[in-house]
């Protein structure tokens, strides 16, 4: 559990910067951060997926 | 502040030593709080989980992978202070934490995450950026 916590937070932090770099109005700038977000946690998801089924 | 303008290296200088003030002493207030607290915050979770004692080896083990870990870790500024002091005796049983490498990616994340504030920051001064 303390893993995936590490990786919402991680992605958390991260979404924030890189939403705040995002040039926009502040609604733009607050939906690419969650956008960001979302994509950090969902491809990680993805990816633990395929490595679960990868026997090594 | 007036003797900022124009002045890029005093910018980039400010921005990386102290995460988000670059921002700030451009009147970029809440834009400066927000990246600043977010860096912040994920380098006292880095220290929190031991990451300042990462990688732990010497380097002549680690070589490239050291470096790497040397030049994210600088990215923090006042922070790599902090995290080295941190680091000089650590705990016999830091590096058998189970948050011991997370912290480590944390500190080294919210480095790089520091130096492109710190572009950004420069960016702004340098009118290329609003």
């Amino acid at each position: 559990m303390i893993h995936f916590l590490y990786l919402v937070g991680f992605a958390v932090f991260v979404a924030i910067v890189f939403g705040s770099f995002y040039e926009g109005s502040t609604r733009q700038r607050v939906l690419y951060g969650l956008k960001t977000f979302l994509q950090f946690v969902g491809i990680s998801l993805i990816i633990a997926w395929i490595l679960y089924f990868i026997p090594w | 502040m007036s003797f900022l303008k124009e002045n890029p290296v005093i910018v980039a200088l400010l921005a990386w030593f102290f995460p988000g003030s670059g921002h700030v002493a451009q009147g970029r207030y809440i834009r400066g709080l927000v990246i600043g607290g977010a860096i912040w915050a994920m380098f006292i979770a880095a220290i929190l989980s031991g990451g300042a004692y990462y990688p732990g080896f010497e380097f002549k083990d680690g070589q490239l992978l050291f470096l790497l870990n040397v030049f994210a870790k600088l990215g923090n500024g006042l922070g790599s202070i902090i995290a080295f002091l941190a680091s000089v005796e650590p705990a016999p049983n830091m590096a058998a934490l189970a948050t011991f490498e997370y912290g480590g990616r944390f500190m080294e994340a919210a480095g790089l995450l520091n130096y492109l504030a710190m572009l950004d920051a420069v960016d702004i001064n340098l009118g290329r950026k609003k």
